[in-house]
């Protein structure tokens, strides 16, 4: 088996290679959040601190040019992207929620509540279900403005201070509890069976 | 072990046991080999293995065997690749998924302790289905969990699931021949920790599946956990009705015909925790098996969050590390024996020294890696060495005591978890440093578990450092295992054969040693 174990391990090695040479090189860095500026007035229906259950409730997003900014610099906005972050008490002790500076490693934001024209100088509004698949944790909303390219030129929040909760679903039905109580019956029945008539053979 | 050579004294009644048949043909023997598929011995254990054969009973033993050892790291770490998903639908904190990698690999270092005394009391196949049929509503437990506590719990009661390995090694010595067991449980324990890979390959599969018949994700992972579980039950129902405690029927035969003298425990657990060689291994195999089991935990979600990858292909990268079981534990205890060959014990224990300190060295350059390619090489190396150092370990374990040799085997496989536990708590659970910089300092400490094993010296062998000691032998060593008065009950006749069988360890030394025995000047052979 010695000898069949240096092919082995060589060709596992040469197929680890390969497949690290066919992997996407890393993406260059993104628009950095700081840089952009906070052009856009964003609300959300949500008061601070009320709940909302994944998958039943709505809330009502809304967005328009911030009254601090000359009339006119949204010429540029095309698009405006919406999404739903996590707030600071949500990313305590969770790495995989962090924020990041830079947009393409940002990982605060991770649920797109919509993405829709931007139409200059109006107010903009989208009405969400909170999607059934967002889980437990407390959030706020955040609008980047895109061009045409879709890069961020602008962006605006409800802000990381006032945040609302969302209850998500727990994924389990019924039927899950039936099946999972059925199966384990099964199993400790059928060795309890095979150990009595064993037992009773041995006996004989 | 080493042949006797003809002449030597005492070869012609070498392996007599006065049990053999006085008639010049053997009736029993013909019988035997016409039932059985493979050569056995006298008492109907295989000599040798057959790979791809399912034959009752040493084969189908093998296999029934592996595969539920196989089930149940499938089961213990099923959570692991599903850690993105479970740790937003339970709101876990980091904490809390540290401690349950913890949790998973504590409850078996109890349950690898009882298991030995079950496999004595109701034999393997019944150690084996019980544990594994009775931890199967464990398993769909995973299923109805809503916070971290459950979390927690179930994942602890799933571990218990791992002592299969105790029944697992326990069946493969009633049906191997003690020449080839060290192959097959090699064998057997690779194959079966292989499962720990391959289930970061099923359970992210299997949540595809399930996510794309239009389940939500939440829905999604616990349905996916009815697998393993089902598997469980599957395993159980197959091991009791076409798996045999013995290779001539079961458990019953064995206790009706009054086995040999049962030693007494408390004397062999004195000299196995009295044996600082033990300790030892116990550390060496907490930074071996212990550190694969950890990065079994761990390895999939930091794939996925480091590198952003997809939870499908962070699995089958994850996968690479535990699938190189299949082939790394096996060569780890081949290379120890090939060294064994020339150098005797001094080679396995340098083995055991470059194989695992290489690994340590590869899990640092693995936490320190960032582009994806590095990571993959630096990850499937550090697979291959760790794993191999196990497979070394326990090519020296049965070394190291006769008479307590199943409680050593038993203290350094809880080693094992004791350390993937530790290693666990240590550098994954807190905050305070990412998973990269966790697995950094994991090889620093590999590297520095494994220097312990300079001092461990045989004084008939040596050890990595100091030649053998002039005047030990090996009959000295495992006689002090026993008391006078044992000895002058003859009790210690097995140490002192296998001390007989154990001159192998000597290298090249023994052969030529023998040479020189062998051919006397002006003597007379002892057979005319």
């Amino acid at each position: 088996m010695a000898r069949q174990g240096g092919p082995v391990s060589l060709s596992l090695l040469l197929v680890v290679l390969l497949l690290g040479a066919c992997l996407p090189a890393p993406a260059a860095a993104g628009v950095l959040l700081s840089t952009l500026p906070k052009a856009l007035a964003v609300t959300a229906s949500p008061k601070p601190g009320q709940l909302l259950h994944s998958g039943v409730d709505k809330l009502t997003v809304t967005w328009s040019l911030n009254t601090t900014e000359p009339a006119g610099a949204d010429a540029a906005y095309k698009n405006v992207n919406v999404k739903l972050c996590y707030a600071l008490v949500s990313q305590k002790d969770r790495g995989w929620r962090k924020s990041n500076d830079d947009l393409k490693k940002d990982k605060a934001c991770q649920f797109k509540v919509t993405q829709q024209a931007y139409a200059a100088g109006a107010r903009g509004s989208f009405e969400y279900n909170v999607a059934r698949d967002v889980p437990t944790a407390s959030y706020y909303v955040r609008a980047y403005a895109l061009d045409a390219s879709g890069t961020q030129v602008a962006y605006g929040q409800t802000g990381p201070a006032a945040a609302f909760d969302v209850v998500g679903i727990t994924g389990i039905h019924t039927s899950i509890k039936v099946a999972a109580g059925v199966f384990s019956a099964f199993s400790v029945a059928a060795l309890a069976f095979f150990f009595v008539i064993e037992n009773r053979k041995k006996n004989k | 072990m080493a042949a006797m050579e003809i002449g030597a004294p005492g070869s012609s009644l070498h392996g007599m046991t006065g049990r053999e048949p006085t008639f010049a043909f053997s009736t029993e023997d013909a019988a035997a080999a016409s039932k059985f598929d493979l050569p056995v011995d006298s008492e109907h254990k295989a000599k040798s293995i057959r790979l791809f054969s399912f034959a009752n009973p040493h084969m189908r033993t093998f296999h029934l065997s592996w595969i539920s050892f196989f089930t149940c790291f499938v089961s213990t770490f099923a959570a692991a690749p599903l850690v993105p998903i479970i740790r937003d639908n339970l709101n876990l904190t980091k904490a809390d998924i540290g401690n349950a990698g913890v949790a998973s690999v504590s409850g078996s270092i109890f349950s690898r302790l009882a298991m030995g005394a079950v496999c004595d009391l109701l034999g393997p196949r019944y150690g084996c289905a019980f544990l594994i049929m009775l931890a199967a509503p464990t398993v769909f437990c995973m299923s109805l969990i809503d916070n971290a506590a459950g979390y927690i719990a179930v994942r602890f009661l799933i571990g218990f699931s791992l002592a299969t390995f105790v029944s697992c090694q326990y069946w493969m010595s009633t049906m191997f021949n003690s020449k080839i067991i060290g192959t097959v449980n090699g064998l057997a324990a690779g194959w079966g920790n292989m499962g720990g890979g391959a289930t970061q390959l099923i359970m992210p599969l299997v949540y595809d599946v399930i996510r794309k018949c239009g389940a939500t994700p939440f829905t999604a992972w616990r349905l996916a956990y009815f697998v393993p579980g089902s598997l469980h039950i599957l395993m159980g129902v197959l091991v009791l009705t076409l798996g045999q405690d013995l290779p001539d029927g079961n458990l019953r035969t064995l206790q009706k015909k009054g086995d040999a003298n049962k030693d007494k425990f408390s004397k062999v657990m004195w000299y196995a925790v009295t044996n600082y060689r033990t300790w030892i291994f116990v550390l060496l195999y907490g930074y071996c098996m212990g550190v694969e089991l950890t990065t079994d935990n761990v390895i999939a979600e930091y794939y996925y969050d480091h590198f952003d990858l997809d939870l499908r292909v962070a699995g089958i990268i994850a996968a690479c590390f535990g699938m190189a079981n299949i082939v790394a534990r096996p060569l780890g205890g081949i290379l120890s024996d090939v060294g064994a060959r020339y150098w005797g014990m001094r080679a396995r224990l340098w083995n055991i020294w470059i194989l695992q300190t290489a690994g340590g060295a590869f899990c640092l350059w693995l936490g320190r890696a960032s582009t994806l390619p590095t990571s993959i090489t630096a990850m499937v190396l550090f697979s291959f060495c760790v794993q191999a150092a196990c497979g070394a370990i326990f090519g020296v374990t049965p070394f190291v005591s006769r008479r307590s040799l199943g409680i050593i085997s038993g203290m350094t496989g809880a080693g094992g978890n004791f350390g993937a536990g530790l290693t666990q708590l240590l550098f994954f659970t807190s905050s305070k440093y990412s998973t990269g910089t966790g697995l950094e300092y994991m090889g620093i400490m590999i590297i520095a578990c494994t220097l312990p094993v300079v001092l461990v010296h045989f004084p008939q062998w040596g050890s990595m450092l100091f030649p053998a000691n002039a005047g030990a032998d090996e009959e000295r060593y495992y006689s002090s295992e026993w008391s006078e008065e044992e000895k002058s009950k003859g009790l210690h006749s097995a140490s002192l054969k296998f001390a007989e069988n154990s001159r192998s360890e000597r290298g090249r030394r023994n052969v030529i040693e023998a040479a020189a025995a062998a051919t006397p000047p002006n003597n007379t052979p002892e057979h005319v």
